[in-house]
């Protein structure tokens, strides 16, 4: 397995999107961590969306990475939701006892976007000062 | 005869046209981790889901879709899986990318084994949590990944390592750190998900953790 150095963080009108597609390494986490919170400062993001189908296991380390960035964007005024859970890795999460408080889920993308533009209508007219 | 992959393209290309057809194969192959080679007991099931969802994305009309179906079942159902596997493998955890590497090998064993979906991510999950504890705490270690068979089979974990040891360990398996700290979290979660779980450490003398899960 060739090892990924970065993870893509896109912008898309008002929300940021990070897709998360590979098998994460501890690095990786923490590469992810800084590069959220810088884009948010430069962005002026309201909404962070961390989609996380692409997810091989999420174990507490992971969760926990996960739970500290929606904290860390809640400081920062973005609402974070986690979309694309796999069943099969909620039910291991839950087994484990662990949780993902700090941001809200949603099952799939259009789901998160809709809860964060409210009905799926972006309003690109108010922009948030930088 | 064709792996099953160029099987189910030959089955669906006069439906849905060859570039359409080698999509949703090579996705949902992809998807189900099931190799086309080497099919093992329970991988048709998981390949067909996927596939199902593939056709429902791709193909909208009903009667196609319907077809398409028919013949994605057909074919999966003539192919005779090969016997469960059996394995060892051994993983030195040196660095990180280590543990990503250990609990793969260990997802892909237990996907051989015929394991649920579930129960390799269980396993996969246990690996990861306990070779980072490896790295974190003691540096370097190893994990051995065995199936075992006899009276129960299943897949047996080993992860050693020769650290400080863990200290207050009957503490922490009780919870009694895991809600304020964190600590332990991930060891007490561990054995929640596996069937057995055995601990041998104390201060100064490495930790062996084993961990099982059975095959029903």
């Amino acid at each position: 397995m060739s090892e990924i150095s970065r993870i893509p963080i896109i912008k898309l009108y008002e929300n940021l999107i990070v897709s998360i597609q590979v098998a994460l390494s501890d690095r990786l986490v923490l590469q992810i961590k800084d590069d959220i919170t810088a884009e948010i400062e430069s962005t002026g993001a309201r909404g962070l969306i961390i989609d996380v189908s692409g997810i091989d296991v999420m174990d507490s380390y992971i969760s926990r990475a996960i739970r500290d960035i929606g904290l860390m964007a809640r400081l920062m005024g973005v609402r974070t939701v986690i979309c694309g859970m796999d069943p099969m890795i909620a039910m291991t999460l839950v087994e484990m006892g662990l949780d993902l408080t700090g941001a809200q889920s949603a099952l799939n993308l259009e789901s998160a976007i809709e809860l964060l533009g409210g009905n799926g209508k972006l309003d690109t007219r108010k922009k948030r000062g930088k | 005869m064709d792996a099953i992959d160029q099987q189910l393209i030959d089955e669906l290309k006069d439906l849905v046209g060859t570039i359409l057809a080698k999509s949703i194969v090579t996705l949902g192959v992809a998807r189900s981790r099931v190799d086309p080679q080497q099919p093992r007991p329970g991988d048709q099931d998981r390949l067909a889901a996927e596939l199902k969802k593939g056709l429902r994305l791709f193909v909208k009309e009903p009667d196609r879709r319907e077809l398409c179906l028919q013949r994605v079942e057909s074919t999966l159902s003539a192919i005779e899986p090969a016997a469960p596997a059996t394995g060892t493998i051994q993983i030195d955890l040196l660095s990180e990318s280590d543990v990503v590497k250990a609990r793969g090998a260990g997802r892909d064993l237990c996907r051989d084994m015929g394991f649920t979906g579930a129960i390799q991510i269980k396993v996969a999950t246990a690996i990861s949590e306990l070779a980072r504890n490896v790295i974190q705490y003691a540096g370097t270690g190893r994990v051995d990944i065995n199936s075992i068979s006899g009276q129960r089979s299943g897949i047996e974990v080993v992860v050693r390592d020769e650290g400080p040891g863990i200290t207050q360990i009957d503490e922490i398996m009780r919870g009694e750190f895991s809600s304020k700290s964190g600590m332990g979290i991930g060891i007490v979660g561990t054995r929640n998900l596996m069937d057995d779980f055995d601990i041998e450490t104390g201060p100064g003398e490495g930790t062996v953790i084993t961990i099982r899960k059975f095959l029903r």
